[in-house]
């Protein structure tokens, strides 16, 4: 059982934002909002079967973005809107944020 | 890709020119004078340098002149004059023409002795600094050239800036690239600047060249004031389950650049290596013994300490700021530091690093553990303080509102960046990549902001996180022991053809008793302008100047002075003659120190019926202002024949309680008056009271003591009313005499008035009574 975080980075102002974690609903904010002094929203953190099926979800601004991957390797999503789209990346490296 | 940019490199041949030997000033007036502005530069000065000297010292820094500006601007405020010769030199001489113009008046003037057509004022002046930044070596010269004009209160500032180059005769030019505030205070589009001496064997001096963009050329001459270009106070507080770690040993890990210096850098000299001088204060511990097992801090837990514990915290700009070095923050440790202090007026004044966070881990494999955490702890330390001064993030610069035109820096060597969000190299990890050729500075860029842009941006406390706002930038800029406050007990709204007066307080807002002449606030160092919506400002010029022997009140802590003041007309006519929205603006002039209150709206109804139109002409003649500002007349017969016209014809109308308040006034008693005769001599004659008639007239202006405190304002209706009350008694009826002062008592009660004035106004009531 791997420890996920998705890190909800940079571009989110006052977002309605979803993330499912293989199926079920981790994370539902209405109001996420980049601090920008730290570019970071919010985080999520959620016990999470090796194999895990992600979705992040902007219902109001109609955007989705769904991916497969291995907890165990890269525990750690960071997502940021850039250029109104969701960018997505995985990393073994624990992000962090000042 | 190493983002190498100039003047990364030590420079060998840059010192910090932090003298200490003294050498004389040099108080040479060479430089152009300011036609019809009354500025003169009194000043240049030069700066000691160590003796033995250096054989090259680095000349950048603060070069200044200083101005005489006037005190109350004329309008509109003229650009500084160009195209005077540089040897030229103005006299320090007052305009004798006098600051302002006599208005248009759009009524006809009533016959009324004869005012010369400018009455010399004597100026006031105060004096300001333009300054001359000069950023073109040292470590990490941005080759920038800059400059803040002062304006005066009603005219914002001029902060320009100028990227230059070295010309072959050694000199440094450029074109002025940004401006903010007024920009008629320096038209000229391009600057070339000649620092002197070539060889450090005499004062440092700038002589900057202003030409182009249509404007005469001129030429002025500034003395070295300082080399830092911003000077900060840094607290430091740390809880006791935390480490504040305030330094770093450049030598210590092995993953640095090859050149990079070796030195224990503090946040002091990590600032100051910067061209930002800091001043250490007041460190203390914050005992975490109460918290219990709550020891994870919310920010606004952080924010409640930084108002607690920082010894300097005041909800103002300031160049101050906070540092709170703790084990955690609520959202746990992936958070090694937070500016925490988005929130209020004055944001960005307080930060935390968070020893027990990501920071605290190094990675598995490291070299030397103790130093990466070191220079972690260190970095997150400058990266956070960065925040206060109003960086973003490397990654953010072209997000929110910036100063100018940003592109993202994202793989900038910068306190501002996050090691690993720069792209790997082979055999390389993001965050090793970051520190093998970090220099321990900020960009460009960056530096260029914090030691050049306009200073409300930059400092703490000022313009809003994350937001790049001459009166208000002023008086929110001054730290001052006072409050002033211009205010009015009662609506802002004024009936169209009804006087207007506004009280004075000032506070001491210290925690010890200060002094002041007791009349200060009735003395000519309270000056008043007024703004009409749309319109220029213009000074209020009483028509009497009162010289009061000078006697010390000593104000306790908390205690206040106060004022009344007739706004509605001076000696060049009326002034809220028309509907619309007025600003009032005070200021006091305590010498050394401004002190400004904050603006004051009122609103200026329309007439509300056709009569009120029609006596307009009449009630706002200068006959009129000036009986209602003196409380009566009786000479100035035309006046008194419009105010009791006002009064027949608009009985339930404001300035009917006016118009027979002045009349009532001058009749209670006797007074004397000057005729002229035929042959041209003067004689006193005493005019007699008609006491009936003054307290048919007084009766009817403070029937209604509510109308009437209202209308007058709780100082002047206190007096006005209890003169009343004297003359009823004098006309024997000390009953009814008591009665009206003890009305008068409950009226203040009911509007809130201090209690020591009712119980005083009370006490003399039961005097009269008697």
């Amino acid at each position: 059982m791997a420890q996920l975080t998705v890190s909800l980075e940079d571009g989110f102002a006052q977002d309605h934002v979803l993330v499912r974690i293989n199926g079920a609903t981790a994370f539902e904010g209405t109001d996420v909002t980049t601090r920008m002094q730290t570019g970071l929203a919010a985080a999520v953190r959620a016990d999470a079967a090796d194999t895990v099926h992600l979705e992040v979800q902007l219902p109001d601004r109609g955007l989705s973005r769904e991916l497969d991957l291995d907890g165990s390797q890269t525990p750690f999503v960071r997502v940021s809107l850039v250029d109104g789209d969701l960018a997505v990346a995985t990393t073994d490296q624990a992000p962090y944020y000042a | 890709m190493t983002a190498k940019t100039p003047g990364t490199k030590t420079d060998d041949l840059s010192v910090s020119g932090t003298g200490a030997a003294m050498v004389p000033e040099m108080r040479t007036d060479a430089d152009v004078p300011m036609s019809e502005e009354d500025l003169l530069a009194i000043e240049g000065l030069g700066r000691p340098f160590p003796f033995p000297f250096p054989l090259l010292r680095k000349r950048s820094g603060v070069y200044t002149r200083r101005l005489r500006i006037p005190y109350v601007e004329r309008f509109p405020f003229s650009p500084l004059p160009v195209g005077m010769d540089a040897d030229s030199m103005e006299e320090l001489t007052p305009n004798p023409e006098g600051p302002l113009p006599i208005p248009n008046l759009p009524i006809p003037r009533p016959e009324i002795p004869t005012l010369p057509p400018k009455i010399p004022f004597p100026q006031k002046y105060r004096y300001g600094t333009e300054e001359l930044r000069v950023d073109v070596d040292g470590r990490a010269p941005t080759m920038t050239v800059s400059g803040i004009v002062p304006g005066g209160l009603f005219v914002k500032r001029l902060t320009w800036i100028a990227r230059v180059t070295r010309t072959a005769s050694g000199s440094y030019a450029g074109p002025i690239s940004y401006r903010d505030g007024t920009s008629s205070l320096l038209p000229q589009t391009q600057v070339e600047v000649r620092l002197h001496p070539a060889l450090p064997i005499s004062p440092l001096t700038a002589v900057a060249k202003f030409s182009g963009g249509g404007a005469t050329t001129v030429t002025r001459h500034y003395g070295f004031d300082r080399s830092h270009f911003r000077e900060v106070n840094f607290e430091f507080d740390t809880t006791s389950d935390s480490t504040a770690v305030t330094t770093y040993d450049t030598a210590s890990h092995p993953n640095r650049p090859a050149g990079l210096p070796a030195e224990t850098l503090s946040i002091e000299s990590g600032y100051g290596h910067m061209g930002i001088k800091v001043t250490r204060s007041g460190d203390s511990i914050v005992n975490m013994s109460a918290a219990g097992s709550d020891t994870l801090w919310s920010d606004i837990e952080m924010h409640d300490a930084m108002q607690v514990n920082w010894s300097k915290w005041a909800n103002l700009p300031q160049w101050a700021l906070w540092v709170l070095f703790a084990r955690q923050h609520e959202t746990g440790p992936s958070l090694g530091g937070i500016m925490f202090d988005d929130i209020g007026t004055a944001q960005r004044q307080g930060t935390a690093i968070f020893s027990d966070s990501f920071v605290a881990t190094a990675p598995s494999g490291d070299p030397a553990p103790a130093a990466w955490v070191q220079r972690m702890l260190f970095w997150t330390a400058m990266h956070e303080i960065g925040h206060a001064f109003n960086l973003a993030h490397s990654w953010q610069k072209s997000l929110g509102t910036g100063w100018v035109p940003l592109t993202d820096e994202v793989e900038a060597r910068s306190y501002m960046n996050y090691p690993y969000r720069v792209a790997a190299a082979p055999g390389m990890t993001p965050e090793q990549r970051f520190f093998s050729n970090f220099e321990f500075r900020f960009s460009d860029n960056e530096l260029l902001f914090m030691r050049h842009a306009p200073e409300r941006f930059v400092q703490h406390g000022n313009a809003l996180w994350f937001d790049d706002h001459a009166f208000e930038e002023t008086r929110m800029t001054t730290v001052s022991p006072f409050e002033l406050e211009a205010r009015v007990h009662r609506s802002s709204r004024f009936e169209f053809l009804e006087p207007v007066t506004i009280e004075l307080k000032l506070k001491n807002m210290t925690d010890s008793p200060m002094v002041v002449d007791a009349r200060i606030l009735e003395s000519d160092q309270i000056s008043l302008v007024i703004s009409k919506k749309g319109a220029d400002p213009r000074a209020i010029r009483p028509y009497a100047r009162r010289c009061f022997q000078p006697a010390d009140r000593v104000l306790m802590p908390g205690e206040s002075l106060y004022a009344s003041m007739f706004v509605s007309s001076d000696v060049y006519g009326s002034v809220m003659d028309e509907p619309g929205e007025y600003v009032v603006y005070a200021f006091l002039d305590l010498d050394e120190l401004d002190v400004l209150a904050a603006p004051l709206a009122l609103r200026v109804m329309p007439p509300a019926t056709r009569q009120e139109e029609q006596i307009a002409p009449d009630v706002f003649s200068e006959a009129v202002g000036r009986t209602l500002a003196f409380g009566g007349s009786r000479v100035l017969e035309p006046a008194n024949d419009a105010l009791a016209d006002a009064a027949e014809r608009l009985p339930d109308r404001r300035i009917a309680v006016h118009a027979q308040a002045a009349l009532g006034t001058v009749a209670a008693k006797r007074g004397k008056v000057l005729e002229a005769k035929d042959s041209g001599k003067l004689d006193l004659k005493m005019k007699k009271a008609d006491v009936t008639s003054a307290l048919d007239q007084l009766g009817a202006a403070y029937g209604d003591l509510d109308v009437a405190a209202e209308t007058f304002g709780h100082i002047d209706v206190t007096q006005r009313v209890m003169n009343y009350a004297e003359t009823v008694k004098e006309s024997g009826d000390a009953k009814a005499a008591g009665s009206i002062a003890g009305s008068l008592a409950d009226t203040l009660d009911a509007r809130g008035v201090k209690p020591s004035v009712v119980a005083e106004t009370r006490s003399k009531a039961a005097e009269l009574s008697d």
